[in-house]
Formats: C-alpha cells, structure tokens, sequence
C-alpha cells in the first residue's frame, strides 16, 4: 500500500495546552480514512495541523513527497490538498459562483482540472441557485458549497472535518454517494467523524484518537467486526 | 434656493475627497482588520508629492490629470512597501498594537515630510482653468468642484465594479469575511493583503492630491484627515465601501450648511452625528456585526496581586519620589510630577481597556474634563484648590456616565471610536468656545500657593489614586467585570449585569483620568485644549500598551518610562520620528509590553 501523506510525532495545541500528542498516522492513496474520536480527542485540531492553520510545534508531514510541516497553508493548498472546514466557513457575503472562484485554482502539472460546469453537474442544486447569495442556500447546499469550493483547486487529498454535522439523513446519503465518485476518481480523503454509522457506510479505513493520540488503526471493517473497540475507545 | 443648492454642492465636492481617502481605510481595514492611523500620513504624503509633480508639470487640464494619477501610484507603492516592512509582521498583534505601530508611523512621517519639504504651507499655484467658474442657479460656482462631484460617484463604481467583477475583488471579498479560509484555499494572502495596502494608500494619496486646488499641502493634513476618515468609516460601516460613500456626503453636506448656520461648532456637529448614528445602528449606517474576526485568541495572561519583588520595586520608587524634591531640586519635581500625573492616567486607561475590556481612543476626554472643570472652577467661581481637585473628578465622573450609559454596550474599534469621537467633542468646545475656554489661549493662572506641598498632596493623591484602583480590580467587582470580559455569555447567565459593571468601571476609569488632569492643571498653572488632543489620547495608549496591558503594573511602569523617554526626546531634533521608530520597534520586539516581557523573562 502506498501512503499519500504520513506524519510522525506530531505535536500541536493552543497556548499552554497541548492538543496532539505525538501524533502518527498514515493514509494510504486512494481510500477514505475516517478520523475518529470523542468529543475533544483532537479531531478538529488535527485537521487545521495538517492543512497548516495551527502550526505544529514538532513533528514532520510528508505529503506526495513533500515536508510540509512548517508551511503556511497556502503554500499546502497549492500542494494538492483541501480542506472543507467544520461550520463549512463559506463566504456568506459572496454568490455562489463567486465562492467556487475563491477555490478555483489551476492544475501545477498543466492538465485540465474541475471546471464550474463539471463541478455543477455533480451539484446540481448548486447550480441552480448559482446567482444566489451564500447567505441564502440551505445547510445541504452550503456543506455541498464547502466541498465543491475546495474541489476547484483540484486537491489530491480532502480533508473534511466532521461533513455530515447537522444534514437531514438525505443528504447524508447523497453525500456520501458523492464522496465514494469523487474517490473513485482518485480523490484520498480523511474524514473526521463522530459519526460511528456514517463513517462505516463511507470509509475504508479509520484512525481512532483518544487525548491527543493514536490508539487504533485499521481496516473500516476490521473495526465493524469488533464491536468491542468502538465500544472501549469512542463510548459507543 | 440658491443658498441650498450651492451649499449640497459645496458638500458633495468635499464629500468626494473625503470618501476617496475613506474608501482607501476602510479597503484595508476589511481585508488586514488594520486600524490604519498612517492613512491621514499617505494622504498628507499624496498632497506634497502632487505638489512637487504638479508644480513642474505644464499647467494644462491633461497634464494635470497625468500628475494627479502619478502621485496615488507614488503613494500606493509607499503603502505597499509600508505593508511589505512592517504591517505583514504584526497582522497577528493584538489590535492596539497594530494601532500603536501605525502611530508610530505617522510620527515618522510627519518628520520626513517636514525634512523633505519644509515647515511652510505649500499652495498649488492655479492656473486660469483651475480657477474658472460656472454658474447654477444665478451664482458662481467652481468648476473643479464639479469635476470632485463627478470623481467621488466615478470611483466608487469603478471600485464596486472592480469588487464584484474581478478574481482579484472577489478574494479581497473573501478575506474580508474569513482570511484564513481564504489562504486555506491556496490563496497567497501576502499578495492579496499587499495590494489591497497598495489600493488604499492610492486612493488616501488621491484624496490628498485632489485636495490640493483648494487648500494647500500642510503639515496638518495628517490627524485632522484621520480623524475625519475615521469617522466616515464608522459612520458608514468599517469595510463597507457604499456606506463610506454615503457617510462622506452626509458629513459633506452637513460641515457645507453647518460652516454657514453654526459657523462656532461644526467640528461639534460632525461628532454629534457620528455618535447618534452609532447609538441608532452600532455597525454604522451600511455596516454588520461580523463578529470576532476568525483567528485563534491569544491567551489571556491571568492577572495577578503583586508579589515580593514588585512591591520591593514600588517601595524604592516611591522612596525615590518622597526624596526627588530634597535631592533634585524643582526641574526632578517638575518631570516627577508629570510622571505620577501619567501614572494615574494610563492606570485608569488600564482599568478601563485591561480588565473592563473596553479600549480607548479618546481617553484624554476625561482628562481634559478633569483639566478645565479644575481651572475654571479655580478662575471662575475662585474655589479653594482642594476643592477643585475633589470637583475636578466628580465632573468628568459624571461626563464619563452619562457618554458611558450611550456606548458601554458596544465593543471593540466601535467603542473605541466612539471615545474619540467623544474626545473630539470636547476638544472642539474646548477650542471653538473660546468665551468660557479661553480657545487656543487656554485657561492661565492655577498655581498652587506652595509649590512642594502641592507637589506632596499630588504624590498622595497619585499613588492613592492607583492604590485605590488596585484595590477595586482584586475586589468581586472586578473579577466580574473580567469574567464579563473574557466570557461575557458565561458571566451574564452567572447573574452578573454586565451592562451595569461595565458602566461603573467606565465611570471609574473617567473619574480617575479627570482627577488626573486637574493635578496636571495646577502643577502647569493652565489648561489648554492639547491636554485633549487625539495625540494626548494615543500618550496614554502607549503608556498603556508600552507597560503591557496584561498588569496593572505595566501602566505605571509605562507611564514613567514613557514620560522620562519624551522628556529625554522633546530636547533633540525629529524627536517625533525618533519616538516613532520607538514605538515601531517596541510593537515588533516586545508584543506583550515591557511588564509582559519582563514576567516572561523570570
């Protein structure tokens, strides 16, 4: 198995506390890694490391054969990986179609990316409602809005930080069918949740933190199988 | 008719300079969230280099519409190389830091502009087109008011067009709403912010050189276009650039009719209509509340009683200002006088922006209240002095309740603005009621009858009055109000009122900061309208900021160092930009003040 981005021993938090503990994890090319973990285990926290809006206090991050442990998140971005941040944090004073332009960013290696057509016909609420203010759009919309937005710079990883917060299970579900093309089309993702049902119908693989570390990793249906771990580190 | 007509026009021309440098600070205010205090320095800077431009330019409409678009490029690569060396290392700053820095700037450019031009107002000599007239409605009326009239409209669409029709505007859009979604993105925000600096100190410089035919290029330009612009952004919404616009007419217009119906208090009336308006709607007429700005918050440093070694150092300190009239003589006493007036004025600053959580513009309001209510009082009504002392803070006390019940609600650069909008009230009655204040001349002749028992009664009243203070901070009282400060959520549905405590500390705060002006009223025998001036309000600030805001130590440890760094300045030459680079390095080197650093170091 290839990884697309490994870390080891990273550590981050904010002023005198400390969040992530020695962090070491690995996702392999191509699959969904759902992030699990209580609430407070450093799920979040992780993320915004990773995507460098927490800078780390050590440790190394290699992504497609880059350090990128102490870069400034645009320069990760460019890189290849997005972020679709919890609360979605899209441009509420922007339309739509301007949002998708904030993310729209041309491929490093010169071949044809996402345009506003391709990604509009894998959203098509999106499009109708294209002119509208973001301010205006339902939930749904704006987490499709968030996803989409970072799929115009044509990311080779997505991070997404808790995705299915607060959607009505219908969406949930088109979510995830969407999530599952968008890997088939070469996309690795990681996916934090706390989620336990919709994680196991979405992921591959799943990384369980506990206080700022990596307790368990494996196989999506190896935890499925063994009800008793889920049980002993997420409480559920 | 006639009358109405020429004076909306009059005000619609002066509306076009004024939003033309507003637009510019509130661009860069959206996007860096950068009070820009330099933003009144790039338009002063705009007026002398379209100065030098134009006056060797062929004095023809063409060519002077070529100088006029040379000197914003001039300006806008100052604000971009002033964005590139300083502003991009202190984005991350606790706002007053940023603001301190940008004074800091203004300083050194003051300097540098009176070291490249000269002390002496420079007007633009105006050719025949530039005085031609037209007439509307039966009187004569300047043509190249008409042209400001059409340029303010004409900008303003181009910079909405610019905003919603390009990439470029749609990002700047973005960050000014989230801009670490925006760099989480692969935007590069260096570049962003750096053009957005370029943009607004284009437009400041514009505003100024436009301003030219109708004034002159002077060293003035800076404060009292910062002040005004400030208040357009304000009024308007900060970030908001149609309320800008809006707001610049609406005080255009009123300054054209207040000069001719109340030609004694249209700097009153411009304040007046900033602070209803802010009463009324809080974000201004077009602006949001946009809510904490999307950055991590530092952590609050625990405040904390005084431990052995500070106490050691305040008992030598204040041995040293019981012996300074023994063993110095009446200069000491003099400068040691100015440091325990600073003392108590930059501690009640800190009760106020510290634990109160409400920063400052215009903190030399109350000190100045406390100042004239002290020497009138003395002049006027021949009350005893220490009755005046004791009048002196129940006035500005009371000042301070009555302005505090109107604002203690709002937060942050909104509140702040509103204390200098405040301030600027008191100082325009303070110069343009020249009756009872005296104007320009001040109030003279408060002189204490024996000059070292005053100097002993002010030492007590100084150091009692931050003893006083102290006591309040470590008092339930004022662990609510930083409880409120730091989770006002939490301590309202603790059952704390925050509305009230935070009243009371304003009231405090003022009242100390007036007690304070009237000992500098009778240790300097006079009172004049400088005691409120903006640059007084920023004295404190710094003193404040200097001493770190963490403590409230760190004002008293500000205030003594900044009045003996002044008084050590004031002597040599370009003292203002030496202060200035000062300020700069201190914003740069020592984040948390010089008591943070000095907590940090043990």
């Amino acid at each position: 198995m290839t990884y697309l981005l490994e870390a080891s021993q990273l550590s981050a938090g904010y002023g005198r506390a400390t969040i992530l503990d020695g962090i070491a994890l690995a996702l392999p090319t191509g699959a969904i890694t759902a992030l699990l973990g209580r609430n407070g285990a450093g799920k979040s926290t992780l993320i915004k490391t990773l995507i460098g809006l927490l800078p780390p206090r050590a440790g190394t991050i290699r992504f497609a054969g880059h350090e990128i442990a102490s870069l400034p998140p645009w320069r990760i971005a460019r890189l290849g990986i997005g972020y679709v941040p919890e609360e979605r944090r899209i441009f509420t004073d922007l339309t739509v179609a301007e949002n998708l332009m904030v993310g729209a960013r041309a491929r490093d290696d010169g071949r044809p990316g996402w345009t506003t057509a391709q990604i509009f016909a894998l959203f098509p609420n999106l499009a109708e409602r294209a002119h509208a203010s973001a301010r205006q759009i339902s939930g749904g919309e704006q987490q499709m809005l968030a996803i989409a937005r970072t799929l115009m710079g044509n990311p080779r990883l997505l991070l997404l930080d808790e995705p299915s917060e607060g959607l009505a299970p219908v969406i949930v579900d088109e979510m995830i069918a969407m999530l599952r093309r968008l890997r088939d089309g070469g996309i690795t993702m990681l996916v934090a949740e706390q989620n336990l049902a919709f994680a196991g119908r979405l992921a591959d693989h799943a990384i369980i933190i506990e206080t700022g570390q990596v307790t368990w990793t494996g196989t999506m249906a190896a935890l499925q199988s063994a009800p008793e771990i889920a049980a002993l580190r997420l409480g559920v | 008719m006639s009358f109405f007509l020429t004076q909306t026009l009059t005000g619609l021309a002066s509306a076009s300079s004024l939003f033309l440098v507003a637009a510019g600070l509130t661009v860069i205010f959206g996007v860096t969230r950068v009070v820009n205090f330099a933003h009144g320095s790039l338009c002063m800077l705009g007026a002398f280099i379209g100065w030098s431009i134009l006056t060797r330019l062929p004095r023809d409409p063409a060519w002077f519409a070529l100088g006029v678009l040379g000197t914003a490029a001039a300006t806008a690569l100052i604000g971009a190389a002033l964005e590139i060396g300083l502003l991009r290392r202190i984005y991350r700053a606790p706002e007053l830091f940023q603001l301190l820095a940008t004074f800091g700037v203004v300083l050194v450019l003051a300097d540098a502009t009176l070291w490249l031009w000269g002390p002496n107002d420079l007007p633009l000599p105006r050719p025949p087109w530039l005085r031609q007239f037209v007439m509307i409605a039966g009187s004569r009326f300047p043509l190249f008011d008409l042209v400001l009239i059409a340029i303010g409209p004409l900008v303003l669409a181009g910079l909405l067009l610019v905003f919603h029709r390009t990439r470029w505007g749609v990002l700047v859009r973005a960050a000014t709403q989230d801009r670490d979604m925006v760099a989480a993105l692969g935007v590069d925000q260096r570049l962003l912010f750096t053009s957005v600096f370029a943009l607004g100190a284009g437009l400041a410089g514009l505003g100024g050189v436009l301003a030219l035919p109708a004034g002159s290029a002077n060293l003035q330009i800076d404060l009292a276009v910062i002040t005004e612009a400030f208040v357009i952004v304000v009024v308007g919404g900060l970030g908001s650039i149609g309320g800008a616009y809006l707001a610049a007419v609406l005080i255009g217009v009123l300054q054209a009719f207040g000069v001719v119906v109340l030609p004694g208090a249209t700097l009153v009336l411009v304040f007046v209509v900033m602070a209803v308006v802010l009463v009324v709607r809080p974000y201004g007429l077009l602006g949001r509340d946009r809510g904490e700005s999307r950055t991590d918050a530092e952590a609050v440093t625990l405040q904390r009683p005084a431990g052995l070694w500070q106490i050691t150092a305040a008992g030598i300190g204040l041995a040293l200002f019981l012996a300074a009239p023994l063993l110095f003589g009446p200069f000491a006493m003099a400068i040691a006088t100015e440091m325990l007036v600073a003392m108590l004025f930059a501690a009640s600053l800190h009760v106020m922006m510290g634990p109160g959580g409400m920063p400052s513009f215009g903190h030399a309001a109350w000190f100045g209240i406390g100042a004239y209510g002290a020497a009138l009082l003395a002049q006027n009504l021949a009350t005893p002095m220490p009755l005046a002392l004791a009048g002196a803070p129940i006035l500005a006390g009371l000042a301070a309740f009555a302005v505090g019940a109107f604002i203690v609600r709002l937060s942050g650069v909104y509140l702040a603005m509103l204390t200098l909008a405040f301030a600027q009230i008191v100082w325009a009655v303070a110069v343009q009621f020249v009756g009872l204040t005296g104007g320009d001349n001040g109030v003279l002749g408060v002189w204490p009858a024996d000059p070292r028992g005053f100097y002993y009664v002010a030492l007590g009243l100084c150091v009692g009055g931050v003893l006083i203070l102290r006591r309040v901070l470590f008092s339930p009282f004022g662990f609510a109000l930083r409880a409120g400060r730091d989770a006002p959520a939490r301590a309202a549905a603790s059952g704390i009122d925050m509305t009230a405590h935070r009243l009371a500390a304003f009231t405090l705060s003022g009242a100390t900061a007036g007690l304070a002006g009237a000992i500098f009223t009778y240790s300097k025998g006079s009172a004049f309208p400088t005691y409120i001036s903006v640059s007084h309000s920023v004295d404190a600030l710094i003193m404040v900021l200097l001493g770190g805001i963490g403590s409230l130590a760190g004002p008293i440890i500000g205030a003594i160092a900044y009045t003996g760094l002044f008084d050590l300045l004031l002597a040599t030459d370009f003292w203002r930009a030496r202060l200035g680079a000062i300020i700069i390095a201190l914003v740069l080197f020592f984040p948390a003040g010089l008591a943070g650093w000095a907590e940090r170091r043990r």
